[in-house]
């Protein structure tokens, strides 16, 4: 068999069994890229009530927070409560909380749920599975490498690594050296 | 032509699986760790003791990294003072699931020095990041800020350092 039918059956069945890796990991990669505008791993909702309940720190207990929650019309079921300060009580609810300013009798609800489909690839990406999937993926990005080298020699002539592809490489390897170089 | 195809593909396959032998030695050796429980009050009161030491913590999680899930905080009984946990172990992230609920850690004490030195260093790195993102303010002046903060904070309490502890986490454990 010949080195270019070789390098061509690697590069393509490769190819083919990395497609979906290569997908998660892409979509991923901009939703990470991206922390700094949106919150790929939960959708967070929040709204600020008013309550209308004098409350007691040295005489609080689970039904007076209960009944904070029904004022608040949060119906998810209730956790525990504590006081962060003097000032402030927190009471935790299945995704989420409630937050009152003791002062203003102001309630901040937050609904936290997490964000499917994204939070998954994040999961991925991040490598949070550990064990065999860090062989899977280890895989994976050598296999990438493969892609990319045997890609290189697709193409014979002068549209191949020995005409335009040497530029468009060069260009591609140049640019993030630029980037290196501007913000390092 | 598909045998071909398939014996390069299973060849060129066990080949980047091989030489990644040895994964679970540490998990082994963190394992055979005796992890004594501790209050967290008397933790904190002398955590210098517990530096470096495997401990067993257990509190009320009163906040989650909502971002990546790599730390948590945990309050102690009278909800006077909390610990930091960060990830490790069985856990490459924490769920912001667990708020509310009470968690029982099993981790290592760490502690972080903050003098002059440490600060002057991240005032360069906040220096240099706000040249970079100039069109960013946000992110350049988050950095002054804290890094003033920690300035004040320093000169307010006196001594030559200030010290963050926090536990990094091998074992964890949702109790309710």
């Amino acid at each position: 068999m010949k080195w270019r039918k070789i390098n061509r059956v690697l590069h393509r069945d490769f190819g083919f069994f990395f497609f979906g890796m290569t997908i998660i990991y892409a979509i991923s990669g901009i939703a990470l890229n991206h922390l700094h505008h949106w919150n790929p791993n939960y959708v967070i909702d929040s709204r600020t009530e008013n309550i209308k309940i004098h409350i007691d720190r040295t005489d609080f207990s689970n039904d007076r927070a209960l009944k904070i929650l029904e004022q608040v019309n949060v119906k998810s079921t209730y956790k525990q409560y504590y006081f962060p300060s003097q000032d402030e009580l927190k009471i935790f609810v299945n995704g989420g909380s409630v937050a009152i300013d003791l002062n203003t009798g102001e309630a901040y609800v937050e609904t936290i749920r997490r964000r499917p489909f994204f939070r998954e690839l994040n999961f991925l990406h991040y490598n949070n599975p550990r064990k065999l999937y860090t062989w899977f993926s280890d895989i994976f990005a050598s296999s990438l490498m493969l892609i990319a080298i045997t890609g290189l020699f697709i193409i014979k002539g002068k549209k191949g690594i020995t005409g335009r592809g040497a530029w468009l490489t060069i260009v591609g390897i140049l640019l993030p050296i630029v980037f290196l170089i501007g913000y390092l | 032509m598909m045998k071909q195809s398939i014996f390069l593909f299973v060849a060129a396959f066990v080949f980047f699986s091989c030489g990644n032998n040895s994964t679970t030695a540490e998990q082994n050796t963190e394992a055979a760790n005796e992890y004594s429980m501790v209050a967290l009050d008397e933790l904190l009161e002398n955590p210098d003791a517990y530096v470096d030491k495997p401990v067993k913590i257990s509190g009320l999680v009163t906040h989650v990294c909502r971002h990546g899930g790599e730390k948590l905080f945990i309050t102690t009984a009278d909800e006077s003072n909390s610990l930091k946990v960060t990830t490790g172990g069985d856990a490459s992230r924490f769920d912001v699931a667990y708020e509310g609920s009470t968690l029982e850690v099993e981790g290592v004490l760490k502690k972080l020095v903050i003098d002059d030195a440490y600060i002057a260093k991240m005032e360069d790195e906040a220096c240099a990041e706000h040249e970079i993102v100039e069109g960013e303010e946000h992110e350049s002046s988050a950095s002054m800020e804290q890094v003033e903060a920690l300035k004040a904070k320093l000169t307010e309490c006196g001594q030559e350092y200030l010290a963050e502890y926090w536990v990094e986490n091998v074992h964890h454990q949702v109790k309710n």
